[in-house]
């Protein structure tokens, strides 16, 4: 196993076929209470192992300035996964774990291939994937495998400890040195936890300095800058006088995705609404894209973005030829929560995005306010969500933060000589 | 400069009415929405209201209804366009969506409830009586059960209470002493609150502070984030009286002055949660070590059996702390290793402790007690059900003689917990999904609330509920395979309307 394996977020966008849309909704649904239990889904995600979150959703409406939906022309299955390693390899185990699963969806979608070969299949996803516009990672660089690993490990040494905190006299000898070595020795007399010894590999210098994309859009940003403020001024006296939503209470329709909202531990969003016209607007969007894409990947890297510490995944896609803007999300925390952070953590870069999307709350320089009217952003955030149609997660009992304490157990656990101190802060891990 | 109108918001939302110790509460539903409306007209003369502080020879009443309630009475035909009534609140305490949200599932499922269930009479009016003496209880209750049949309305339950010794609740810990300041309701604070009350001028030094704006309790008035909570507005022509204020738009502002009380009977297993810390408690002997189940309790709730918080009293209770509300956790407890970040008085208050580790530093508190602060709740609840006796025949709440009582078990005891806020959504349900049933609370893996947290579904979660931790000096001590110490037995949504709206409310002829 690679202990550092770069994370990436492929967004998959296919055409659905006229007349499609409801028998293709009820594949969703089927797979979607089928998958976890029963083996013959078609679509086993279980067994892509590179998957962290996938969802499938069906996407035919987007929000618009009358605060209601309209249909788009071309409805598409947004079909997105958040991945471990590089594209290619992914794509490939998709297609050859997912075969069944992949015909019969995207039966329903263009261009999709009759009795298509595996590489039929391998191009067609390569055909149909969209670039995100902005992409954050919460644990940066932990794969599926070890975060799964990671998690199962800290469990075994939390019950060592439970079964020995009295027994072994822990507490009278008051060593935090001698408690660690005591632990170590268990780990390592165990055949299932003994590779945790191993101090993890280092990250890559080469991934520390280009991370990925990130220097292509530190570059994409600076280019843009100069221009984008000119919009940014000419913009920012219509912003006075822009439409903005206009209720403070949710809408009816939030009803419909919230029966499976608010589980423990982890819940998904999937947002959709149109992005004000104009092509200032998209210049100004993408340049705020470049922004924030260079602060994920360079500046939050320790689990946060912009100070909220729940999101495993979050990325922006421009779609519907230019006209929407979908946001989607893996967090761990609640709706109400999640909705709470971006108000009054992340203002900022969320009214950066979001207020060249229509009805908007009311912004002051296109930065500031916005999201800072609490009910109304709200509201208008629920009344563009749409229903994601099937969405799994590789490790459902895990948060941001319990991945990050995990990987600290261990590095603590692999780690050699610890001072007395380094050896007191490591056991207040547990 | 905008003030509170005191005498316009019912007495209940200010105080606690302390001084009264009985009370009751009667469900009711409308039969005749014409009569209804006679009755309210008088009733709307007989509420008290938040100037009056009763002494114990008084008898209050305040009254609340569902949005079915208001239905009947014809609120829908009244509303301006879609100003209406949070979408909690018109939905009720009952779906499927805030099933989860509030952790009522397994044996706190809805459909085995007393009140307020789908299979159980819906409930429409929420009158509150309270009086010095059971006697004078007794008094006002059957003045005022004597006009239900000429109000249009009957009486589905009746739900007791049962004032316990040193203001305690069944478990034995004295209850409700955190309690927000609502700016505005302090005479020393004769603050305009249109201005930001966050601000200096409020701050009560260090990163602690207690003080709110009143809007996240009373509807009408700018709230933490300096907007006016969402408030049901009605059309101009259906207030013919002129009764209603208008708002900063120039709508009638039904909403102004009432608040949404939150109403849930939680049922208590006094034997069961002793009985748990006793197991927990164990010498080697197979003995139990008091010492160890007073802390162990003590660690789980936040605060010592006399209300002394543990985070201020680490190692015993100090009674002479007993109502110690001015109080953080940061600095000198940033961590937990005296009140655990799991405990049931710090997760559901977590004052100014940053929720992360990362973030301990004194700017990170201020602005972890401001966060906190957006999910404040104003707690009214009161004890039902007959305490144990001692020896000598008086009601005791030493846990020993709980659990000697052989009725314990049999006895259906608890708390009628109700609770105000502004904004059902970020404060009540926020404060029960994000914070109590959450296991993953802080930076926690595993644990609900040790006290209300819903743990049954642990094996269906691959054991994501049910430890306790508490961290130590060297090693934590964890307790695992917690049990279910509390269940709900019934439960709504209420809105307390100001008086001048219940006014309205009975002149409404559509």
């Amino acid at each position: 196993m690679n202990d550092f394996v770069s994370q990436g977020a492929l967004s998959m966008l296919a055409k659905i076929r006229p007349g499609s849309i409801e028998e293709l909704r009820g594949i969703l649904k089927d797979l979607d209470q089928t998958f976890e239990n029963n083996e013959k889904a078609i679509f086993p995600f279980r067994d892509i192992r590179s998957i962290h979150f996938a969802r499938f959703v069906i996407v035919d409406k987007s929000f618009t300035e009358e605060a209601t939906f309209r249909n788009l022309n071309e409805p598409f299955l947004m079909f997105s996964t958040n991945y471990d390693g590089s594209e290619n390899d992914h794509l490939h185990e998709i297609v050859e774990v997912a075969s069944d699963g992949m015909d019969q969806i995207f039966f329903h979608c263009y261009e999709y291939p009759n009795s298509p070969s595996k590489k039929d299949r391998f191009r067609f996803l390569k055909k149909i994937r969209a670039t995100y516009g902005a992409f954050h990672v919460g644990a940066q660089g932990m794969s599926v495998a070890r975060i799964q690993k990671e998690g199962k490990l800290r469990e075994f040494i939390q019950d060592f400890i439970d079964q020995n905190s009295n027994t072994k006299g822990w507490s009278d000898v008051n060593d935090p040195q001698l408690i660690r070595e005591d632990i170590k020795d268990q780990v390592r007399s165990s055949s299932e936890f003994n590779w945790s010894i191993e101090s993890p590999d280092r990250v890559p210098i080469g991934w520390k300095l280009f991370r990925r994309t990130g220097w292509k859009s530190g570059i994409e940003m600076i280019v843009r800058l100069p221009l984008a403020l000119v919009f940014w001024l000419m913009i920012r006296r219509k912003e006075k006088t822009d439409k903005i939503y206009p209720y403070t209470r949710y809408d009816q329709r939030a009803k419909d995705h919230t029966a499976r909202e608010d589980k423990v531990v982890q819940n998904e969003m999937s947002l959709l609404v149109d992005i004000k016209k104009g092509f200032r607007r998209r210049f100004l969007l993408k340049t705020v894209f470049a922004g924030i894409e260079t602060l994920a990947r360079y500046v939050f890297t320790k689990g946060e973005l912009g100070g909220i510490p729940t999101i495993h995944f979050a990325r922006w896609v421009i779609v519907d030829e230019g006209r929407a803007l979908m946001f989607m999300s893996n967090y761990g925390s609640s709706w109400e929560s999640y909705l709470g952070d971006f108000i009054d953590k992340a203002s900022k870069g969320l009214t950066g995005v979001w207020s060249n999307t229509v009805l908007y709350p009311r912004t002051r320089w296109l930065l500031w306010g916005g999201s800072k009217d609490e009910e109304r952003f709200k509201c208008w955030a629920r009344a563009q969500q749409v229903t994601t149609d099937v969405w799994y997660t590789a490790y459902s009992n895990l948060t941001v933060k319990n991945i990050i304490q995990n990987k600290q157990i261990r590095e603590g656990l692999a780690a050699g000589r610890m001072s007395k101190q380094e050896a007191t802060e490591w056991l207040k891990l547990f | 400069m905008i003030q509170l109108e005191i005498n316009d918001i019912q007495g209940i939302i200010r105080r606690g009415y302390g001084t009264l110790e009985a009370a009751c509460y009667v469900l009711l539903k409308i039969d005749n929405s014409s009569k209804t409306k006679k009755w309210l007209a008088n009733l709307a003369n007989r509420i008290n209201n938040g100037e009056n502080k009763p002494s114990s020879t008084d008898k209050c009443i305040n009254v609340a209804f569902t949005q079915l309630g208001l239905n009947r009475l014809g609120i829908e035909k009244a509303y301006d366009r879609e100003k209406k009534f949070s979408i909690e609140f018109e939905d009720g305490m009952v779906t499927d969506h805030r099933k989860n949200i509030l952790g009522d599932l397994n044996t706190s499922d809805p459909k085995h409830w007393e009140w307020g269930g789908p299979t159980n009479d819906s409930i429409h009016v929420l009158l509150l009586l309270y009086a010095g003496n059971q006697t004078l209880l007794e008094e006002l209750y059957s003045d005022e059960a004597g006009q239900f049949a000429s109000g249009g309305v009957s009486q589905i339950k009746r739900l007791e209470t049962h004032f316990l010794p040193d203001r305690k609740e069944h478990f034995g810990f004295r209850d409700g002493i955190g309690q927000p300041r609502v700016a505005g309701l302090l005479d020393k604070h004769k603050t305009d609150l249109g201005k930001n009350i966050s601000t200096s001028v409020l701050q009560e030094g260090g990163s602690y502070n207690n003080i709110i704006a009143a809007g996240e309790f009373v509807l009408g008035y700018p709230n933490a984030y300096q907007k006016f909570p969402n408030s049901p507005k009605v059309k101009k022509e259906t207030d013919t009286d002129d009764i209603l204020d208008i708002d900063e738009t120039g709508a009638k502002d039904f909403g102004k002055n009432g608040s949404y009380l939150v109403f849930r009977q939680l049922e208590q297993h006094v034997g069961k949660f002793w009985n748990y810390v006793y197991d927990h408690s164990k010498l080697e002997s197979g003995e139990i070590d008091k010492s160890v189940s007073e802390k162990l309790a003590a660690k789980m709730i936040g605060r010592w059996r006399s209300g002394c918080p543990i985070t201020l009293s680490p190692d015993q209770d100090d009674p002479t702390l007993k109502d110690k509300d001015n109080f953080g956790y940061y600095p000198d407890d940033k961590e937990g290793d005296k009140c655990p970040m799991a405990s049931h008085v710090r997760r559901t208050n977590p004052r100014n402790s940053p929720l992360q580790r990362k973030h301990f530093n004194d700017k990170e508190a201020k602005n972890a007690m401001v966060d906190a602060n957006k999910h404040r709740i104003i707690r009214r609840g009161r004890a039902y059900g007959e305490p144990s006796l001692d020896n000598n025949g008086n009601p005791t709440m030493e846990p020993d003689l709980m659990l000697k009582d052989g009725n314990t078990g049999n006895r259906k005891v608890g708390l009628h917990f109700l609770c105000f806020n502004a904004n059902i959504g970020r404060q009540f349900e926020f404060i029960q999904h994000t914070w109590v049933n959450n296991p993953k609370f802080s930076e926690l893996y595993s644990e609900a609330d040790p006290l209300l947290g819903e743990v049954s579904d642990a094996e269906k979660n691959n054991g994501v509920f049910g430890d306790f931790t508490a961290p130590g000096d060297l090693l934590r001590t964890r307790v695992r395979r917690l049990e279910k110490f509390v269940d709900v037995k019934g439960g709504a949504y209420f809105f307390m309307p100001g008086i001048k709206a219940i006014k309205y409310l009975s002149k409404l002829h559509l």
